[in-house]
């Protein structure tokens, strides 16, 4: 497995890479860099993964008992719509919380909505 | 609903093939089953939403390091072909859910600071972190759902998710040697800190609860799984690729062979 997708993905990378010049916008000097000048690399964010399953918010124990009791976690937002009716302009989503591994409660002043497309086009909080 | 183009790569259909009408073994889950497998992949609509925005700074570093225009555009795509990933994955959910889903709320994109860097390092740290890294995993990543696979719906989303995100993971490799030995040599200080950085969140991402065995044929193997996959993916992918530009991957071997422990950074 791991042969074929390094050939595809690392091998022609690199032999495509390999056969192009590219003309640097930076001189020298711009490559006089250290992680030490700045603190620990360690406490950087790394980029964002696009296959996980929310893990930091889902982790094991209470919250899975949480799960097996009433089921996945609602969505927690911030700026909820007033009607009922969902939109795209949540600003952020916020943990909820597995309360005694028996029902989710949503923190921080955000509000539980999962959104549903319902018979008439139109999106509502469930 | 996540908008992308109609000009993309796929002229504004979800890929490259067309979704299965149908699939008996959707319906022949339990109700609880269905929801699990809805809420994985409606996490995984949002986090795809997100990588839209990963690969608009790449686009942008890209252009600014005077990189061939041939992966300037391949990056722009990229941010397209990630908002059809986040409409893909929103459409597989719905067919699980058995409803209508609506798009996911936008999560916020924190990109890496890599202080200590000049913008013209940050920028090549950029490509390493979400290409090289973070796109090479998920190739691997997906290729292990693949393997469990056997539902039409979900073999034929993470069918599709791999072909683009081989392109993606490209990227960074053809830009990485396609530069000069000293701007791969001033980034090698951050390798072993951005290579357990980026295996600790996929772990944290990949949660090792308990898992039906039965989802695994929709797309969701059992996160242990997934865990070696990961791990195998820096060992069989990401440090051979970097030796053979020429790049000093010691420490990221000494700390694989030590365990690749990501619960404390490595001493």
């Amino acid at each position: 497995m791991a042969t074929k997708l390094y050939r595809a993905i690392v091998g022609v990378g690199i032999s495509l890479g390999a056969a192009q010049v590219v003309a640097l916008g930076g001189c020298e000097t711009d490559m006089q860099s250290s992680p030490a000048d700045g603190g620990s690399p360690y406490c950087d964010a790394a980029w964002p993964v696009t296959k996980g399953e929310g893990g930091r918010r889902l982790a094991c124990g209470v919250t899975a008992e949480c799960q097996a009791f009433v089921g996945p976690p609602p969505y927690c937002v911030m700026n909820p719509p007033a009607d009922g009716v969902c939109n795209e302009d949540f600003s952020k989503v916020i943990p909820a919380e597995c309360i005694d591994g028996k029902r989710w409660v949503c923190l921080a002043g955000s509000t539980a909505c999962k959104c549903v497309r319902t018979k008439d086009g139109t999106l509502h909080c469930q | 609903m996540t908008a992308f183009a109609e000009n993309g790569r796929w002229g504004g259909r979800l890929g490259s093939r067309p979704e299965p009408e149908n699939d008996p073994s959707i319906d022949a889950l339990a109700r609880s089953q269905r929801g699990e497998v809805a809420r994985i992949w409606l996490s995984r609509a949002a986090m795809e939403r997100r990588v839209a925005d990963s690969f608009a700074v790449i686009r942008d570093a890209l252009a600014r390091r005077g990189a061939p225009s041939e992966l300037v555009t391949l990056a722009a795509r990229a941010v397209d072909d990630e908002h059809r990933h986040a409409e893909l994955s929103r459409v597989v959910a719905s067919r699980y859910e058995g409803a209508e889903l609506a798009a996911p709320p936008r999560l916020p994109l924190e990109v890496p600071e890599h202080r200590g860097a000049s913008e013209a390092v940050r920028d090549t740290l950029y490509v390493i972190g979400q290409c090289v890294l973070n796109e090479t995993t998920a190739g691997v990543v997906l290729e292990t759902c693949l393997e469990h696979a056997r539902a039409p719906v979900a073999t034929w989303a993470l069918r599709e998710l791999l072909s683009d995100e081989i392109e993606h993971g490209r990227i960074g490799w053809t830009y990485l040697a396609s530069v000069d030995r000293a701007t791969r040599r001033a980034a090698e200080p951050w390798l072993l800190p951005m290579t357990y950085l980026n295996l600790k969140l996929w772990r944290e991402e990949t949660p090792l609860c308990d898992r039906d065995e039965a989802l695994a044929a929709h797309g969701a193997p059992h996160n242990a799984i997934l865990h070696e996959a990961l791990v195998d993916a820096v060992r069989s992918l990401v440090v051979p690729g970097l030796r053979a530009l020429e790049m000093d991957v010691g420490p990221i071997e000494r700390w694989l062979d030590a365990g690749a422990s990501t619960d404390a950074p490595p001493t």
